[in-house]
């Protein structure tokens, strides 16, 4: 063999067993604070996430944090060492954070932070109040990062029991942060209650609950019907007691002519007794 | 003598009406009526968000619910006055509530918006049109010195009631579906069949019993007594066409604060929390207005016509500086002349009524007060949207409440050119009708005595 060919075949093999070490000199180290877990006593503390760009071949262009996969405003700096404050850490804060670098010739680099939180129950129905046999539609929104994974219960006082669906009515719907339990042809024996919604993840769960009336078809009969009743009471009351008065009245008004003369003659009668009698 | 009564009653009815007695369990039943009939129509807004939901109309369409029913029952009160005239009283009355809880039932069953406007707009309309003339007129005929305070103690139920309905109808609507609260608020409305049960049918000895005996069955005979049940003999008499166009005048303006103050507020830039209380501040002293001002006329300082202009005059300038108050962004200085404003608004009311009898004479009052709400209720038709236009030329609620304000100050204008206006004294309300009537009768009974076969110490005894 050629002596050349032999180095040749050396270089080429030692370069490319050294080209990762090499690459792994070029691309940028980042220094990133460790991910944070915010409880119920920290809340009032503010959090700080950091990224410091170590090591950079090429002189960065700026810097900017994301949350969740989207950009958050005002946050872009030129500096290599960029933090994020957040103030008063809710479970609304907790997410998936990155400090992204961003070169002129080379591609970003990036740089995970996560803030993980106990789910917050931000929304959900107090009460829900449906006609028999029609559909009702409870939900829950939670915000908090890792997403949770929900459960439905229905509660009696204070035992727990897991929704029965041998009648085949009830559906549960569930997204990363919203949850939705469709029950059908509500049934006013069994269907009415509380309801609670679940939301667990590694760091806690809480819970909502959610009251379900079902509202019967008959159930403004009975009311209307007590009032017809008071009604139908009060004019016989009236009329009543308007015939016990009557013969009172008709002495005093003032009666068309036909009457006038009953009364002329009374008088008259009255008049002569009056004058037999002599006041 | 019996006969001998009727005169001091034609002489004078300041001194001889009837005052307080039955009259205040009428005032009762009209107070519960009211409630019932405008208080109620007030308070349907919690309905038309469920209608809206349930039938997927736009809110305009479903808002013409409630203009149907305003605009039924203002119609039909000439109606209900002519019925009254001709017929009693109670019996219109007892028809007019069963009608009005009739179509409360039946929109409990509607399936589309348009049942809704048969119902509950043409049908409740027509009720609510028979009851209310007929019941004020009757409780304004069984008070003289106390007329203007049971007007007024009567009217305030209106403001009090919308209060109380609001919260009464979101809670029947959460527990029974807008279908049961309806069926159940129509039961509620049958309450003014028991009211007008109250009614003490009496005789009247006014206009109608003008039928000519000779011609009776002719069309012509027809046609008079119903006009003269209806009273359209007063669209020709000057001192009632003066005080109806005066009072027209004022409801184009008066209604404008109502509908426009608390989106003029918003303009003004206050928050939505101090907009609505400026309305709420505005009816409670409405409330306040209508009590004493009913009261203060009856202590009969003034007249009533007088106190009447003065109210409305002020009326009119209060809407005009309702806008000019905000301009400078005072809070304080918009509440203040919104309470004022609601205080003479509420006075003028207690008035408005009142006044009829004194130009009209007691016995025509019942046509009179209908005639007059249908023609007035024209006018209010036509001033609201006037001053919605003229907001959406300019671009702001300037221009509009200036020309609602000039409204009732071109109306207190007109009442000064009634015919006694400026006496210190009532003018005696007309009696000539009456007189004529009593005459007749006076004379077909003297006939009638004279016709007995009696001995002539019946005719000594007259």
């Amino acid at each position: 063999m050629h002596p050349n060919a032999v180095t040749l075949a050396l270089v080429v093999l030692l370069g490319n067993l050294m080209l990762p070490f090499v690459s792994a000199q070029n691309e940028p180290k980042i220094n990133a604070s460790d991910q944070t877990i915010l409880t119920a006593d920290t809340s009032g503390k503010p959090v700080t996430l950091q990224c410091n760009l170590t090591t950079a071949h090429t002189p960065h262009k700026e810097s900017f944090w994301m949350k969740n996969g989207h950009e958050i405003p005002n946050t872009r700096t030129e500096q290599r060492n960029t933090t994020y404050r957040i103030t008063k850490p809710r479970a609304d804060d907790s997410g998936e954070y990155m400090c992204v670098y961003t070169f002129d010739t080379a591609p970003n680099a990036n740089a995970t932070i996560e803030v993980k939180a106990k789910p917050d129950i931000t929304g959900h129905k107090r009460s829900e109040n449906k006609n028999e046999g029609e559909n009702a539609m409870l939900y829950c929104k939670s915000v908090g990062y890792p997403h949770p994974t929900w459960t439905w219960r229905k509660v009696d006082g204070t035992s727990y029991t897991d929704i029965d669906n041998s009648t085949g009515r009830f559906f549960i719907t569930n997204r990363d942060n919203y949850t939705e339990l469709n029950i059908l042809n509500l049934d006013i024996n069994t269907d009415p209650g509380k309801y609670e919604c679940n939301a667990t993840n590694v760091i806690g769960n809480t819970a909502e609950t959610t009251i379900l009336r079902v509202r019967s078809h008959l159930a403004p009969l009975w009311p209307f019907l007590g009032v017809l009743a008071e009604i139908i009471i009060l004019v016989v009351i009236i009329v009543v007691y308007e015939k016990r008065k009557r013969p009172d009245d008709i002495m005093d008004d003032d009666e068309p002519v036909g009457t006038m003369k009953t009364n002329s003659t009374n008088n008259h009668k009255d008049k002569n007794i009056r004058q037999r009698n002599t006041k | 003598m019996t006969k001998v009564k009727s005169n001091p009653e034609s002489r004078s009815e300041e001194v001889e009406g009837p005052d307080g007695g039955w009259g205040w369990v009428l005032l009762a039943a009209l107070f519960v009526s009211t409630s019932l009939v405008f208080g109620l129509m007030r308070s349907l807004g919690v309905f038309f968000v469920e209608f809206v939901q349930y039938f997927e109309e736009s809110s305009q369409a479903v808002s013409w619910i409630s203009s149907t029913g305003l605009a039924a029952q203002q119609f039909f009160s000439p109606l209900g006055a002519a019925l009254c005239n001709a017929y009693n009283a109670r019996l219109v009355v007892m028809t007019g509530g069963f009608l009005a809880g009739l179509g409360l039932i039946l929109a409990s069953q509607a399936t589309c918006l348009a049942h809704l406007y048969l119902t509950m707009g043409v049908i409740s309309g027509l009720g609510w049109g028979l009851v209310f003339t007929p019941m004020v007129a009757t409780v304004m005929a069984n008070f003289t010195r106390r007329r203007t305070l049971a007007l007024g103690l009567a009217f305030s139920s209106i403001g009090l009631s919308s209060f109380a309905f609001n919260p009464l109808f979101q809670l029947l609507v959460e527990m029974y579906a807008w279908r049961g609260a309806l069926l159940i608020l129509g039961g509620l409305s049958l309450n003014i069949v028991a009211c007008g049960a109250l009614i003490r049918p009496k005789q009247r000895s006014e206009a109608p019993a003008k039928v000519d005996p000779d011609s009776r069955s002719s069309c012509v005979a027809q046609l008079q007594r119903v006009s003269s049940y209806l009273e359209l003999s007063l669209l020709f008499e000057r001192p009632y066409v003066t005080y109806t166009l005066a009072i027209s005048l004022l409801n184009a303006g008066y209604f404008v604060p109502y509908f426009h103050l608390v989106a003029h507020s918003r303009q003004a830039g206050f928050s939505e929390y101090q907009a609505a209380f400026v309305m709420s501040a505005a009816g409670a002293t409405d409330i306040l207005g209508r009590v004493v001002s009913g009261w203060f006329a009856d202590l009969r300082h003034f007249r009533l016509i007088h106190l009447l202009s003065l109210w409305t005059a002020l009326a009119g300038v209060f809407i005009m500086l309702l806008p000019v108050s905000s301009l400078s962004g005072s809070y304080v200085a918009l509440v203040v002349i919104s309470l004022l404003y609601g205080f003479c608004s509420g006075a003028l009311t207690s008035l408005a009524f009142a006044v009829v009898p004194l130009i009209v004479g007691v016995e025509r009052m019942m046509g009179a007060l209908g005639l007059l709400q249908l023609i007035e209720s024209s006018a209010g038709l036509l001033g609201t949207p006037l001053s919605g236009l003229l907001k959406d030329i300019t671009g702001n609620y300037m221009a509009s409440f200036m020309v609602a304000g000039s409204f009732p100050i071109l109306g207190t204008l007109t009442m000064a050119t009634l015919p006694h206006y400026f006496s210190c004294t009532d003018p005696p309300p007309p009696q000539r009708r009456s007189l004529d009537d009593k005459d007749k009768g006076l004379n077909s009974e003297l006939e009638q005595m004279n016709s007995l076969p009696s001995d002539t110490s019946n005719r000594s005894a007259e």
